[in-house]
């Protein structure tokens, strides 16, 4: 065990005066960034989410109350049939 | 953590690009050397170099500054390299394979060029597992102590230490079988 492991002592040791590659990568790395949300679309998000959820009770409701709509023209026609002699 | 670091971190929060390419530029050189550790591939190093900064900006936000950045940047990195070899782990095993019988039998550690030791000491390295092979990594390539490997990775240091072990063990094996560290100093 002992040999070995001062055998891997000393390969690191070498290892380690390894000078890497380099590079520049500045670049690339801004050309690879996601999307960025900014500071006011978040408050734009919710004032739209909050603006549709409004919208779409006002449509149920509005198409509800479409629904139990009659022509006014049909009450005015049966009292005028019931006038008639 | 550096007057300009935090400037740079500010101002890219705010969307200043150029303050992040200021940010890469500072402390490539670093990770560049560290991924050098997790392959031996240029393309793929730069790859992985790439990939650490991306990963870095995408949390940027939740760096506290408790620490310095380049501290931040490394834990990041080896994550990043971790991952990477859990991604490649077949591959690499059969390429590490080829190159050790390509490469014929080794001398002494000392009579190695230091880019001959990080080659073997890569390839004898790619016949762990994923997570021995890190922790031998960070302690052979980067001197870190046992905690600080913990650290760097969220594990316990119980589990590192076993796992070093285990490795270490491992390593033992292959070196028996090879005649490797036996005979070197004769």
């Amino acid at each position: 065990m002992n040999e070995s492991h001062s055998y891997l002592d000393r390969l690191a040791q070498r290892a380690r005066q390894e000078q890497a590659p380099q590079g520049d990568v500045a670049t690339r790395v801004i050309g690879r960034l996601p999307p960025r949300r900014s500071s006011f679309i978040k408050p734009l998000l919710v004032f739209g989410a909050v603006y549709a959820a409004a919208a779409s009770v006002a449509v149920v409701y509005g198409l509800t109350l479409l629904g139990a709509m009659n022509d006014p023209l049909v009450s005015l026609l049966q009292e005028a049939v019931l006038m008639m002699p | 953590m550096t007057d300009s670091d935090l400037a740079d971190i500010r101002a890219t929060l705010e969307g200043d690009d150029r303050a992040y390419a200021r940010i890469v530029s500072r402390y490539q050189a670093q990770v560049f050397t560290q991924m050098w550790r997790f392959t031996r591939d240029r393309v793929e190093q730069e790859e992985l170099v790439q990939e650490v900064f991306v990963e870095v900006f995408k949390s940027l936000d939740k760096f506290k500054g408790e620490a310095p950045l380049l501290h931040w940047i490394r834990r990041i990195a080896t994550r990043v390299g971790y991952h990477y070899w859990e991604r490649s782990a077949r591959e690499r095993r059969l390429r590490s394979a080829i190159r050790r019988e390509e490469a014929g039998p080794a001398g002494p550690p000392e009579e190695l060029s230091p880019s001959e030791a990080a080659e073997r000491l890569h390839d004898l390295m790619a016949r762990l597992v994923p997570r021995e092979r890190l922790i031998l990594t960070l302690i052979y390539f980067e001197e870190c102590s046992i905690q600080e490997v913990a650290d760097r990775m969220g594990w316990s240091e119980t589990h590192v230490r076993v796992e070093a072990h285990r490795a270490r063990m491992k390593l033992k094996t292959i070196l028996e079988k090879e005649g490797l560290g036996r005979n070197d100093h004769e």
